[in-house]
């Protein structure tokens, strides 16, 4: 209990100086010792700056970090694989075709911008179902599951192509920024909106965790101490694909980050599933928001968008997993 | 305690077993035998719905196993497995605690005095309290196979099965399955076991389910005087009878192949 404590603070602390951090690195970081003592007039323009660019981008940073890490932590538990994640399972790339057809379309001019969200839900749904047919069809493998997620990222990002060809100028530009996960666009509304959907998420899907320990120890033997493994999976598949579909909705694709922050916990903090989603959750948030930092300062005036650099970092941890995973066998 | 009535059961539409029907009592110890293949496994299986069953029933105390929540199966029968697999890596007593999950709510974020008291009991009758802290991943065969008797145990539940639960272990850690076997039925526990070693099951057994071609050949007590003949028939092969010196005690060995 007083490791699980010293985890989890631990583990805030690093999301706390991490938030901090993008409210004062880069061009324009607002001074935070001002800030607080009120020495920033509300409409001063550092004011403006930290209300509508530094906040929202903070939130969605952190909001996303933790929903999607969760997700991941998630997933690799039900399957019982440390290289699951929504990316490599083709539910990011379901989720962003999903966009691409609201975009494309122009779905989202029609209907708002919840058609983004509700066509990156259909999709990532919808990838989720094919992802569990194939694993009922070849009788549980996960490998060829992986496999199935590598070839729909494949067909759904040909599709998503395809979707550009056909479109306007303006329309080929924002699909395309969606195809890499950025926190440069986020607006104050959305943000809030993740954030309450992320302490929500994290208050409640520890609870998931009895469940994964129990089916960590095989899906029969589960069954054995009462789990219903069959309702389970598609609940919690489900859940982890919403929570996916609503981080690319809002973000684009964020690679392999719900890969790579489980797997660091796993290896660091816990192995109890409980805490494993909590610390997924709050090291996640952390995660994502060092990543778009550095993406902000890496290339300086330019930016790298935390996307991509979340993606080479995962796929390094991808290939060593792998290894590793080979050298056990 | 437990009722088995015409069973016919098998995966998706192929049935495996057929005509299964036996009954076990508040601390019956059951052993199945028969040849690799001959459908041991499966009624295991079937008892606690494993597999999908055509026609007949299961009743636990007069209640319909196949109307019971998965839940309320895992509070009636524990399952012990033939091989511990864990994908992290838990401690034995996480292990052992992984037996209270049917009693708990999953509305719950830190195993309870109660649940841990329950699963370092269980580690204590199955003496392995000691490895209470060692990752199971690195534990032996034997003690392996101890961990999960004593997660069964701390599931607490009126009957417990085992798969093969001998199979793969040294003299020494079969003698000490044996007497924790015997100890449960001490106990009050229905045990169900599927052994290949006939004398191990003949020295335990208050019934011998022997099993042919995925049918119940013929149920016995272990000191049928027929049982060696009955053996030759499931077995394919002949089984004699033979005193052991100074011990009012007879073995049974296999002679030959019948095929």
């Amino acid at each position: 209990m007083k490791n699980q404590t010293l985890n989890i603070i631990i583990v805030t602390v690093l999301m706390l100086v991490s938030i901090l951090l993008s409210f004062t690195i880069g061009e324009n970081g607002i001074n935070l010792h001002d800030l607080l003592t009120g020495k920033i007039d509300n409409e001063s323009v550092d004011w403006i700056i930290f209300k509508e660019i530094r906040l929202p981008r903070v939130l969605m940073s952190t909001s996303c970090g933790a929903l999607i890490c969760m997700a991941g932590c998630i997933m690799q538990g039900i399957f019982r694989n440390p290289l699951v994640e929504p990316y490599t399972l083709g539910l990011s790339g379901g989720a962003m075709l999903g966009v691409g057809i609201a975009v494309g379309f122009g779905l989202n001019e029609i209907w708002g911008g919840q058609a983004t969200t509700i066509c990156a839900l259909f999709g990532a749904l919808a990838t989720a179902l094919i992802v569990l047919t194939i694993r009922k069809i070849m009788g549980g493998s996960t490998t060829s599951m992986l496999l199935a997620g590598v070839m729909i990222s494949f067909a759904t990002s040909s599709i998503s192509t395809l979707i550009m060809c056909l479109s306007s100028k303006e329309n080929i530009a924002q699909i395309t920024s969606w195809s890499i996960g950025s926190f440069e666009l986020a607006n104050t509304n959305n943000a809030f909106t993740m954030c309450i959907l992320a302490i929500i998420a994290t208050a409640l899907l520890p609870f998931a965790g009895n469940i994964l320990n129990a089916m960590s120890i095989g899906d029969e033997a589960a069954r054995h101490i009462g789990i219903d493994t069959g309702r389970a999976v598609v609940a919690l598949f489900a859940i982890a694909s919403t929570m996916t579909a609503l981080c690319v909705s809002q973000t684009g694709i964020i690679a392999f980050a719900g890969l790579i922050v489980p797997q660091a916990i796993r290896l660091i903090f816990a192995i109890d599933f409980r805490q494993q989603i909590i610390l997924s959750s709050i090291g996640g948030a952390a995660f994502l928001t060092l990543c778009d930092i550095t993406g902000r300062e890496i290339i300086y005036p330019r930016e790298l968008p935390a996307g991509i650099l979340s993606g080479i970092i995962g796929g390094i941890v991808f290939i060593y997993i792998l290894i590793k995973q080979n050298a056990k066998n | 305690m437990l009722r088995i009535n015409n069973i016919r059961a098998g995966y998706g539409n192929k049935a495996i077993i057929d005509d299964i029907s036996f009954n076990l009592g508040k601390g019956d110890i059951a052993v199945i035998v028969g040849r690799n293949g001959c459908g041991k496994s499966t009624l295991l299986k079937t008892i606690v719905r494993e597999t999908h069953i055509e026609s007949g029933e299961i009743f636990i105390d007069n209640a319909d196993m196949q109307k019971m929540s998965r839940k309320d199966i895992a509070l009636n029968i524990a399952f012990v497995e033939q091989d511990l697999s864990s994908e992290i890596e838990f401690t034995a007593l996480q292990y052992t605690m992984l037996g209270r999950t049917p009693h708990n709510s999953i509305f719950k974020l830190n195993d309870s005095k109660k649940d841990v008291e329950a699963a370092l009991l269980a580690l204590k009758t199955t003496n392995c309290e000691h490895l209470r802290d060692t990752p199971v991943n690195k534990l032996s065969g034997g003690e392996k196979q101890l961990v999960m008797i004593a997660k069964a145990i701390a599931q607490d539940t009126p009957i417990i099965i085992l798969d093969e639960p001998t199979s793969n272990l040294d003299i020494t850690n079969q003698l000490e399955i044996i007497n924790l076997l015997k100890e449960l039925k001490n106990r009050g526990k229905t045990i169900i076991a599927v052994m290949h070693d006939i004398n191990v099951a003949i020295g335990i057994a208050d019934r011998l389910i022997m099993m042919k071609k995925r049918r119940i050949f013929k149920i016995t007590e272990p000191q049928d005087t027929q049982n060696s003949q009955y053996l030759s028939a499931v077995l394919d092969t002949e089984m004699e009878k033979i005193d052991v010196e100074n011990e009012n005690k007879q073995i049974i060995v296999a002679k030959k192949l019948l095929k």
